[in-house]
């Protein structure tokens, strides 16, 4: 007895932290569906809104359904369990519910990071698309809003993108979707010239927000500075391999130029 | 059951209004600044008495408890979840590649210096592979865990780290989403290791960043900690090869049950895991030294911490997280035949708390900072403190032992009606150990107890069973007087008499 005591203390007590102002949710809702569906935000399932549009009263019986034998719709989202052990003027008692709340529409926040952060210089790891899992992206000052996307593990740059860098698709997905660079302009293959692989060992950060990274390769450490000029992406060395070089891995509209120290790459 | 009924009408009105108070301890929240994505992965705090806390988004924030101020610290981390402040301006912390040292350098407040201390494990690029910690041991060394990759999705192309060549091979984690999802997941195991270390507990060298692969066998293992008696504990989530949620203590070289990691063992010649033998794994690993029972007691244990003294009269005892609930745990442990185990009791349930209690550290005055998160499972966001407040006594199990044919049960306050606490209740089970996800509750059955006063005390008792002992069952009970009645004692050992 006091066990059930308990768990309804722990449940109503939830229930009253996000009280709704119109109606209280049925208990069933409470246990069974509260901890994914949120009202006005995808959580771990979709939102009111959208269950709104998907089952109107007129599909009640498509609701149901849905509840007992749930298919996966949305790649991004975890199939739900089966609610068959819930009965069925419980489920109605949910349909209902979620029909009668009266939420906001939101605006549509796919595809944008929620609380985007535009400045540039920015450095921001992640799943970016089309390299390794340990890549770095270095969002540059530039008009032309150029990205470079650095592999802390072979430590060299992968490609320039261009455009708004966006994590979101990693943030809201917990890294089980690739987050978008932007396009890419320029991918690039790049040798030490040894057989010796190249050991990370992290970076600092300039006063205007420029990363440098640090490695080692035969024990010999290698500074790279990734800033931009203008509307040019620099990369400046120290210490780097003689037989250091980089090639473009195709036609690109990208012009590379390199100094002694320095690698430039603009756009043509 | 109508006086039942209408205690629960009285509570669920009240509540309606505001939150019950807990009677021992105010829940307030810390206002998280707007922008930031509210949810917490790391928590501690610095010497200078700032709260420092990693987010979801990669950011590392510092929050002035004077000034009730926030200020940015460091950015763009690869989902952190953990971080322990080694001074003033430098924090460790653990993000999915590696476990970084942050400094601020040149005084300015914003960390300038982002040292990679070691990557030496492998990354498939599953979503599921997270890593959590660090826990620093007396020598300031760091203990990670490494979570297993879920067969809910495939690996990426590139990988970091050696491929393991036992099983389904590498092109067939390789296919899209729609073949992978159509048959093969079920070929991989549900939780896979197929890079190093995945699944195991791991040590870093705080100077050199070396790393030693410390343990094995966890599945999804967010919360590390030390206990009271400088041991490592760690917690594991009910899945596949793990029945119930569970804490254990964790010694260098141990296996803890979930064989997707045992490949990583130097000199392994074992099978492919998902082929594995539980009654041979049984005889290898080492159980845990408390169960949380799934749905009663937590789904997602997190954090375990050691309460210091005057956060009620629970010091010395530990505290651990439940993402699945708005609950935090108290876990009261015992050393018995040289084997650890104890008891778990819930401490603050509702309470104005949110879910998703995920990170803790305490302060100077004795009050628990929780950071909340739920990385889109169920869970909580913001932050909150739980202070002692200096409320009215309430009664609940200070600690319990076992005996050898019985236990022990101190309470807080006097036992005043022994008629109420005769109504007490005991059920006890055990949970199965196989590949299949969770366990149901087995050979559970009731257990009559009676309460008889220590030495004519009205705070200790000896608890009497009317059936002897058996070990590996947890012990639920429901203890009438108790503020928080449900009380579990996990029996992994009983003393001789």
């Amino acid at each position: 007895m006091s066990r059930t005591l308990l768990t309804l203390l722990a449940v109503v007590s939830s229930a009253s932290a996000a009280a709704k102002k119109d109606q209280p949710a049925p208990q069933a809702f409470e246990t069974n569906c509260k901890a994914c569906h949120l009202t006005d935000r995808a959580l771990v399932g979709p939102h009111f809104v959208h269950i709104q549009e998907h089952y109107p009263l007129s599909k009640r019986s498509e609701f149901l359904e849905w509840c007992r034998n749930p298919g996966k719709r949305n790649p991004n989202m975890p199939q739900m369990p089966s609610m068959a052990h819930i009965p069925e003027a419980e489920l109605i008692e949910i349909h209902n519910y979620i029909l009668n709340t009266e939420v906001k529409r939101v605006k549509k926040t796919s595809n944008k990071d929620l609380f985007p952060d535009t400045k540039r210089p920015r450095v921001v790891r992640s799943f970016w698309r089309n390299t390794a899992p340990t890549s770095i992206l270095i969002a540059l000052p530039t008009a032309e809003k150029l990205n470079v996307v650095w592999d802390s593990e072979a430590c060299r740059l992968r490609y320039i993108s261009q455009g708004e860098a966006d994590n979101f698709p990693y943030l809201r997905s917990n890294g089980n979707s690739e987050s978008n660079p932007g396009k890419i302009i320029y991918t690039e293959n790049q040798t030490f010239g040894t057989d010796a692989q190249p050991v990370f060992k992290g970076y600092r950060i300039d006063k205007d927000g420029f990363p440098t990274f640090l490695y080692t390769i035969d024990g010999q450490e290698i500074t790279e500075q990734i800033s931009s000029s203008g509307e040019s992406v620099v990369r400046t060395f120290t210490g780097t391999t003689p037989a250091f070089s980089v090639t473009a891995a195709d036609d690109t509209s990208v012009a590379v130029s390199t100094t002694s120290n320095t690698i430039t790459y603009s756009l043509k | 059951m109508n006086k039942f009924l209408s205690y629960v009408g009285f509570i669920a009105l009240s509540l309606s209004a505001q939150a019950v108070k807990h009677p021992g301890f105010d829940v307030s929240s810390i206002k998280i600044p707007t922008g930031q994505d509210p949810q917490v992965g790391g928590l501690d705090i610095m010497p200078n008495g700032k709260i420092v806390a990693t987010f979801h988004e990669g950011d590392v924030r510092i929050y002035d408890p004077e000034t009730k101020q926030w200020s940015l610290f460091a950015s763009g981390l690869h989902e952190p979840l953990g971080l322990v402040a080694e001074d003033d301006h430098t924090v460790v912390i653990v993000q999915r590649p590696e476990i970084t040292r942050i400094s601020d350098t040149d005084g300015d407040g914003v960390a300038d210096s982002y040292q990679c201390l070691c990557d030496d494990f492998g990354m498939s690029g599953n979503y599921h592979e997270f890593s959590f910690g660090p826990a620093r041991d007396a020598e300031g060394n760091f203990y990670l865990s490494l979570n297993v990759a879920s067969n809910g999705a495939p690996i990426r192309e590139e990988i970091r780290g050696e491929w393991l060549e036992l099983g389904l091979a590498r092109e067939k984690f390789m296919v899209d989403r729609k073949e992978w999802g159509a048959g093969i997941k079920h070929e991989a195991g549900r939780m896979y290791s197929r890079v190093p270390y995945r699944g195991w507990v791991v040590k870093v060298d705080a100077k050199t960043g070396e790393m030693t692969p410390w343990a094995s066998g966890f599945r999804s293992p967010n919360g590390l900690g030390f206990g009271p008696d400088g041991e490592l504990y760690v917690s594991d989530n009910q899945g596949d090869w793990v029945g119930t949620s569970k804490l254990h203590q964790v010694k260098q070289g141990n296996f803890y049950g979930h064989p997707a990691s045992l490949p990583w063992t130097e000199g392994y010649e074992g099978p492919d895991p998902v082929k594995a033998d539980a009654k041979k794994l049984d005889e290898i690993r080492t159980p845990a030294a408390v169960w949380f029972t799934q749905s009663t007691m937590a789904n997602s244990p997190s954090q375990p911490i050691t309460i210091p003294e005057g956060f009620g009269e629970f010091g010395g005892q530990m505290l651990i997280g439940e993402m699945n609930k708005a609950r935090i745990i108290r876990v009261i442990l015992e050393e018995v035949n040289g084997v650890t185990q104890g008891a778990c009791t819930p401490l603050i349930d509702g309470h104005g708390l949110d879910m998703g209690v995920n990170r803790f550290v305490f302060n100077e005055k004795n009050e628990l900072i929780i950071g909340h998160e739920h990385l889109s499972w169920p869970g909580g966001e913001g932050m909150a403190i739980v202070s002692p407040a200096n409320n009215a006594p309430y009664q609940d199990v200070k600690t319990i032992n076992i005996t050898a044919d019985g236990f022990t049960v101190e309470f807080l306050q006097d036992v005043e009606d022994t008629a109420e606490l005769a109504k007490s209740t005991l059920v006890r089970y055990t949970f199965d150990y196989h590949h299949h996800y969770g366990s149901a509750q087995r050979e559970r059955e009731n257990i009559g107890l009676t309460f008889t006063p220590v030495d004519g005390s009205k705070k200790k008792f000896t608890v009497s069973l009317d059936k002897p002992h058996k070990e590996d069952f947890c012990y639920e009970f429901n203890i009438t007087p108790s503020y928080n009645p449900l009380l579990c004692y996990t029996v992994r050992e009983i003393p001789a008499k």
